[in-house]
């Protein structure tokens, strides 16, 4: 069977998973690690920021990630979607929310529509490292400041003069194969208004 | 510090003449030796003539928190204010800004009361310390071409054109004795080797306003320098300004970095040989890209960026006469 | 076999009784294994005695009435005991340690740790966004979640056009829009901070 149609039957989160999911302790088994998961989730798409432990954040992220992105890919009436959506999300108004709100937010994105950020140790206890997980397109402040968009920091500029001098060059080559064709043409011309003009 | 692999490839074109006139040279360790102690010495004198210490009231506007220093007039630098601040205040900041319209470098002594700020190369609108830090780099590069080369070599400096990052790399112009030099990519990989060794002896660059006669006596060996500093000096009040990298001495308006150490990834991208009439050996041009060590980029982005610095500079092309141009580097900016 | 080892052992414990007592009678210390039957004989006067104290050992004196506890066989090295004291640099230090990989914020100043976000202006966000959640939940309810939602500060109405407004949940917050916070999610923070402080409270007045 060809393995590259099999990749396609899921589809592809765009954060890396890991290569093995962590054990929640719980007394309730397998079931009671997805109960718990359940909630974060359900809290994610409510509240679209939360403050968690680092490792119950990176994994409540990889089923918020595949949960949404199912949704994007089926779309409400496919059955299993709906099924995992009313599994995951407990409080049932947010299953509007996940289809009429996070999926047309989240259509064109070509990156993973969740953000993790880790929060600075607590020094009187610093064994739990906790993390902020929140879906992008949130309306609260920025977590962190935007460096990438300012324009006049130096790289930016660098990066955008190396465009521009990419641009100039594509053109002119481009330019030069009008050119190339015109001369051509121009050549086979001449002789019909030559011709033309002796008529 | 000589390049073997330069003087291999360079031997051969080099006419036997020149070997005769080599104490004549503005390089070597006889003449940095000469130059540094003119320059310390004088650094010496204008400590000393200062006489009795007064105190000046420096506000100091910014992160942490805004307080005030009581400081020695003509003697601590806004550099000695960061120290106050701590560590990564002292080793980020790029440049001073005081009374909020007028840069200041950070080794240069403060002489009156003011306000202070300190510039660092993340600030909402940074394109100041950009320059600041592209016109370092060119004085950086001309420090590492006049030391890279062979004896037999001449090297003169000639200048740098205005800090302008637009442009694409930063450039100085330096006149050579070889005919028709087309460098190698081993030649520019070396050349940028010797650069980023350079900066990896974390020098501090130093400040000093000088007159005219001093300066003249510094650079007597330099064609170049020795014309441009009375044109220079009459628009600066008969003075001179010079920066002291190691033991490279050059003349500049600044400022500057206060330290090399603020170079991360550096690049010799390019040497192009110029169309001038100054007179003697042909003039080449250098060109190279390089970012803050606190600017992360990846190599391809970074390879772009190296890509477009090996096209010809648009700067000022030098020439025989009129040393002095707005975009020169020696004229004043006041940004 | 058995009997000649039985009598053997019987002429043994005879004897050292018999020892014992003639020990006891010319006032000297008995052994360990008959002192406790024998401390009941003792006169209490007698141990005060200093004629008897005399007769005893070194060590007894030394230690009169205590007792000794269970002491180290072994000496411990040196490496294993300062590793008991002070931690191993591999694994776990026990003395404080100066934290050298910090970082300090471009805004605030403040020192953290790497990878992770400024305490102070996380601080800052947080409480904001926890300012919004509870007002979000305090209209949305229960009913189903339809459209996306804005936060509209005080005062913000009127800044903006009415298609920006349209097809979106609005949620008010009663108080001005924090001078931080820019209200152009697209734009720096600093740029747009000191502009719209500028201009609300001369919309409200």
């Amino acid at each position: 069977m060809n393995q590259a149609e099999v990749t396609k039957l899921i589809s592809q989160l765009k954060i890396s998973p890991p290569t093995r999911l962590r054990k929640f302790r719980t007394p309730r088994g397998p079931e009671g690690r997805l109960d718990t998961l359940r909630k974060t989730v359900t809290a994610l798409v409510k509240h679209e920021r939360l403050e968690l432990n680092r490792a119950r954040a990176l994994e409540a992220r990889m089923y918020t990630e595949r949960l949404i992105s199912d949704a994007i890919r089926y779309g409400d009436c496919h059955k299993t979607t709906m099924e995992m959506a009313d599994y995951w999300l407990i409080e049932k108004q947010l299953v509007h929310k996940l289809f009429k709100v996070l999926v047309p937010r989240f259509e064109n994105y070509n990156i993973a529509c969740t953000r993790i950020f880790y929060v600075p140790r607590n020094m009187t206890d610093p064994r739990y490292s906790k993390a902020v997980l929140e879906l992008r397109g949130n309306p609260y402040p920025s977590l962190v400041r935007d460096t990438s968009s300012n324009k006049n920091l130096i790289h930016n500029i660098l990066l955008e003069e190396a465009k521009k001098a990419y641009r100039t060059k594509k053109y002119a080559e481009i330019a030069a194969k009008i050119d190339a064709v015109e001369s051509t043409v121009g050549l086979e011309n001449p002789t019909t208004t030559e011709s033309d003009g002796n008529k | 510090m000589r390049l073997n692999s330069l003087y291999r490839c360079l031997s051969p074109k080099i006419p036997t003449t020149h070997l005769n006139i080599r104490r004549f040279l503005s390089l070597g360790p006889e003449e940095y030796q000469r130059q540094s102690e003119i320059f310390i010495s004088e650094q010496k004198r204008q400590r000393e003539s200062l006489g009795r210490i007064e105190k000046i009231d420096i506000q100091y506007e910014g992160p942490p928190e805004n307080c005030n220093f009581v400081m020695n007039k003509n003697i601590s630098t806004p550099y000695d204010c960061a120290k106050h601040l701590g560590e990564k205040f002292k080793n980020g900041s790029v440049v001073a800004l005081l009374n909020k319209n007028h840069l200041w470098h950070m080794h240069k002594p403060l002489p009156d009361s003011c306000i202070l700020e300190l510039l660092h190369y993340q600030i909402p609108n940074p394109h100041v310390v950009n320059k600041v830090f592209w016109r370092t780099c060119s004085f950086l590069l001309g420090a590492v071409v006049s030391d890279a080369f062979k004896e037999n070599v001449e090297v003169h400096l000639h200048s740098f054109p205005s800090p302008s990052v637009k442009s694409g790399s930063f450039v100085y112009d330096v006149q050579l004795n070889l005919d028709n030099w087309d460098p190698t990519k081993t030649e520019l990989k070396v050349l940028s080797l010797e650069f980023i060794k350079f900066c990896q002896k974390e020098q501090t660059i130093e400040y000093l306003d000088v007159d005219k006669n001093i300066a003249l006596e510094i650079f007597k060996n330099n064609p170049h320098k020795t014309k441009q500093i009375p044109d220079i000096a009459a628009h600066n009040g008969d003075k001179i300004t010079l920066f002291k990298v190691g033991p490279h001495i050059d003349i500049s308006r600044g400022p500057m970095l206060p330290n090399t150490n603020h170079l991360g990834r550096v690049t010799v991208t390019n040497v192009i040989k110029l169309n001038t009439d100054i007179e003697g050996s042909p003039v080449y041009r250098f060109q190279g890209v390089a970012l803050p060590k606190v600017i992360n980029l990846n190599h391809f982005a970074y390879g772009l960026i190296e890509e477009r610095g090996k096209i010809l500079n648009a700067g000022r092309i030098p020439n025989d006469h009129g040393t002095l141009n707005e975009d020169n580097s020696f004229v004043a900016q006041v940004n | 076999m058995s009997l000649s080892s039985l009598i053997y052992r019987l002429t043994g414990t005879l004897r050292t009784v018999e020892r014992a007592f003639l020990l006891v009678l010319n006032g000297k210390y008995p052994p360990d294994n008959f002192r406790l039957c024998l401390d009941q004989l003792q006169p209490q006067e007698n141990w005060n005695n200093s004629q008897i104290n005399s007769h005893k050992g070194i060590l007894e004196q030394i230690l009169g009435d205590g007792f000794l506890f269970a002491v180290p066989k072994h000496r411990r090295t040196i490496e294993k005991r300062l590793k008991r004291k002070y931690g191993d640099p591999e694994y776990h230090m026990k003395i404080l340690l100066p934290n050298k990989k910090l970082q300090v914020c471009n805004v605030c100043g403040d020192d953290h740790e790497p990878k992770t976000l400024c305490p102070t202006c996380y601080k800052k966000v947080i409480e904001e966004t926890r300012a919004m959640q509870d007002a979000i939940q305090n209209e949305l309810k229960l009913e189903p979640v339809e459209q996306e939602v804005v936060v509209m500060y005080e005062g913000e109405k009127d800044s903006k056009p009415e298609e920006f407004w349209k097809g979106k949940r609005i949620v008010e917050m009663e108080k001005p829009r924090p001078q931080w916070f820019s209200d152009n999610l697209l734009q720096k923070t600093t740029q747009k901070g000191a502009e719209t402080s500028d201009v609300k409270p001369s919309n409200l007045g």
